[in-house]
């Protein structure tokens, strides 16, 4: 029998960061994986903030980066009659999501209150990232990957878990004793199914849509500097569409379509239509798909936990499908780390459905309101939409204000990539300040209990997010002295907590994250915040470590 | 022909309240939805036909007519189209309506959202 402290069933995205993230914190995984190879289906489109910021921490975010859109290559979302135009709106310089990598970077780094992300998003699709990630897992000597294996079934007991995996196409098989069982596997999560999970939620609120992967070199003379834009959103009298170019410099595109092709209808037919003049292509793939708006109702039992799609199912409007199951990754990594490492009490794998279950519910909300944005951009489509006329130019008007009124939420949502919280998390100290608006689209930087740490630029340049602990806690003394943080250091020594104080003298730093003590986690939120160390230390250590036994937290709310 | 179409169509709607009044007693998440925020979706063709669903104080109740101020409205070239799509067991019939012109959306289509789950919920018992 194999015996590994965690084992992952799932080995796309979600499952491949799991396993990086708890190798970089030193601890070994098996992960199975009913498929032999990476996806050859383009699926998802983006890297979102968020989820560029975590790569940026496992070091894998300039790698993801040389394989996805090119650094100077915009990211721009349009809408047209057709490929060939005539464009309506193109959304290019509203927001720094729009922008080609490198520009944004100057962006973030010229931005001092905290606004911004650390990292601005990238276009790749699915089929290019997870090649990336896989052989970042198979360089690391801490990561058992076994691709073409099913997890068959497991047992947990009050130590671990026994699990079996057969291979997909012949009798070999194996068992596997850990001590967590993660699913990543999906949206038929053998895993959830087994827990006897299910999701919440009523399937295809939209119907049937469908698919058409095609790649073509000659798509690109259509746009500014051959490069296709990043969305191209289609509608004139008669059709409706998206063309998605995953990547500038690639011939991949995706067209979607809001329903399957009618009887007879040819595929090339459709694609003709959307480009609007006849060029040279192949269709790799098409098919109809369901979107849904789905969330479980648990995110496990016990040992055994579930993560990405297998946790939550949505519609791809707003890219939150795979960022979403990365930031779930991200929570949980540290926390099995530190429960194996023997620092991490009960309560903080316990934590990680209570942190991340409610933003799975609030990023559906959000999906659902892009998915209706979209579809309400696409209404109000004049049959005189593409005349000469003055009609004609006041209804290709209408049709791009609505675009850049409704459909930029998909794009602009900071609130929703870097905004979430975990208030009301058991392993979170809340300060009893009232916390800024929780909003979906606008993103404000906060230190509120709960938040992602805003991040923000030391005085020589450098990110203060790559000062912060990948592997234990870090107190930022924020003009406080470093021996007043001694108390801290002390409680946290005594529960074999890693911890770092970092400390930082930036006024504008100060400013922003408003307090002179904040105590950040390993997945970069705070958890704690005062303008003094608490009187006793060990409460709020014991609290952020899931050590507190379930002992009321507002004693230990000392600003 | 308009007018037994219209008929049709004021039929298909007056079919689904038995249908949406036994989700009110059965379905928990049925009884959740009509805690939502209030709203009106109108459904109406050119040719004369009108009738709408009001979501107010945690009721659903259907109306004949037409709503001054529809949270989201389906405008259907003819009552004869609104009964082909309604009927048809293929659920893409109504975005190739959209697209095709013989259907116009108008308001907030989370509404619409909102009443596809409500009759698959009351579908579904």
């Amino acid at each position: 029998m194999i015996e590994t402290p965690v084992l992952i069933s799932g080995g796309g995205p979600v499952g491949l960061t799991l396993a990086i993230a708890l190798s970089r914190l030193g601890i070994r995984s098996v992960v199975v994986n009913d498929r032999l190879n990476t996806t050859t289906h383009p699926k998802l489109d983006v890297v979102n903030c968020r989820s560029m910021e975590i790569y940026r921490q496992l070091g894998l975010a300039e790698t993801i980066r040389a394989n996805g859109n090119p650094l100077d290559a915009n990211q721009f979302s349009a809408f047209a009659a057709s490929a060939s135009g005539p464009f309506y709106a193109v959304m290019s310089g509203r927001h720094l999501i729009y922008q080609p990598v490198a520009k944004a970077r100057e962006l973030i780094s010229k931005t001092v209150d905290g606004s911004l992300p650390l990292e601005s998003m990238q276009r790749i699709s699915q089929m290019y990232l997870e090649p990336v990630l896989l052989d970042a897992a198979k360089a690391d000597p801490r990561i058992d990957l076994r691709f073409g294996f099913r997890l068959y079934g497991f047992e947990q007991d009050a130590e671990g878990v026994t699990a079996r995996a057969q291979h997909i196409q012949n009798e070999d098989a194996f068992q596997v004793r850990s001590q967590y069982l993660i699913g990543c596997d999906g949206p038929g999560s053998t895993v959830r199914n087994f827990l006897n999970i299910d999701y919440d939620g009523t399937r295809d609120l939209i119907g049937e849509l469908f698919i058409i992967h095609f790649r073509s070199r000659d798509i690109a003379q259509l746009f500014p500097n051959r490069q296709p834009y990043w969305h191209t959103w289609l509608r004139r009298p008669g059709f409706f569409g998206l063309l998605v170019s995953p990547d500038a410099g690639r011939d991949d595109f995706v067209l979607h379509r809001g329903f399957t092709p009618r009887p007879g209808e040819p595929l090339e037919k459709i694609i003709d239509e959307a480009l609007g003049c006849a060029l040279k292509y192949e269709i790799v793939q098409s098919g109809p798909w369901r979107p849904q708006f789905l969330v479980a109702n648990s995110l496990g039992r016990g040992r055994v936990l579930i993560a990405g799609d297998a946790t939550h199912l949505y519609m791809p409007t707003g890219g939150l499908g795979m960022n979403t199951g990365i930031s779930e990754a991200h929570n949980l990594a540290w926390k099995l780390a530190a429960c194996l490492k023997g620092w991490g009490g009960a309560a903080l794998i316990e934590s990680y459905e209570a942190e991340r279950l409610p933003v799975a519910r609030r990023n559906r909300e959000h999906v659902k309101k892009c998915a209706s944005a979209v579809f309400e951009s696409q209404f109000h489509c004049a049959p005189y939409a593409l005349a000469e006329s003055e009609a004609g130019v006041k209804a290709r008007a209408v049709l791009a204000n609505g675009f850049e009124a409704k459909v930029s939420r998909l794009y602009e949502s900071l609130g929703i990539e870097i905004g979430y919280r975990y208030t009301g998390s058991p392993v979170i100290c809340p300060d009893g300040e009232a916390a800024p608006p929780y909003e979906e689209i606008r993103y404000l930087p906060t230190t509120t209990p709960g938040a992602r740490l805003p991040s923000v630029f030391r005085d020589n340049g450098t990110a203060l997010f790559d000062q912060l602990s990948e592997e234990g806690f870090t107190l930022l003394a924020l003009g406080a002295s470093v021996e007043e943080a001694a108390p801290m250091e002390a409680a946290a020594r005594a529960a074999a907590l890693p911890l770092t104080v970092v400390p930082v003298d930036e006024p504008h730093i100060r400013e922003v994250y408003g307090r002179r003590l904040v105590l950040v986690r390993p997945d970069q939120h705070v958890c704690w915040r005062g303008d003094r160390v608490p009187a006793d230390s060990a409460r709020v250590i014991d609290v952020v470590r899931g050590a507190s036994n379930g002992k009321v937290l507002d004693e230990v709310c000392i600003r | 022909m308009k007018t037994i179409h219209n008929l049709k169509l004021r039929f298909l709607l007056l079919a689904s309240m038995p249908l949406l009044r036994r989700a009110e007693r059965k379905s928990r998440r049925f009884q959740q939805m009509l805690r939502d925020q209030p709203f009106v979706l109108q459904i109406q063709s050119r040719d004369g036909a009108a009738g709408y669903f009001e979501l107010k104080e945690g009721r659903l109740q259907l109306r004949f007519g037409r709503h001054p101020r529809p949270s989201f409205s389906q405008t259907w070239a003819t009552s004869k189209d609104a009964v082909r799509v309604m009927m048809s067991h293929d659920e893409s019939d109504l975005m190739r309506a959209l697209e095709d012109g013989s259907c116009e959306f108008d308001g907030s289509f989370l509404v619409a959202m909102w009443f596809n789950e409500a009759m698959k919920v009351a579908r579904s018992l």
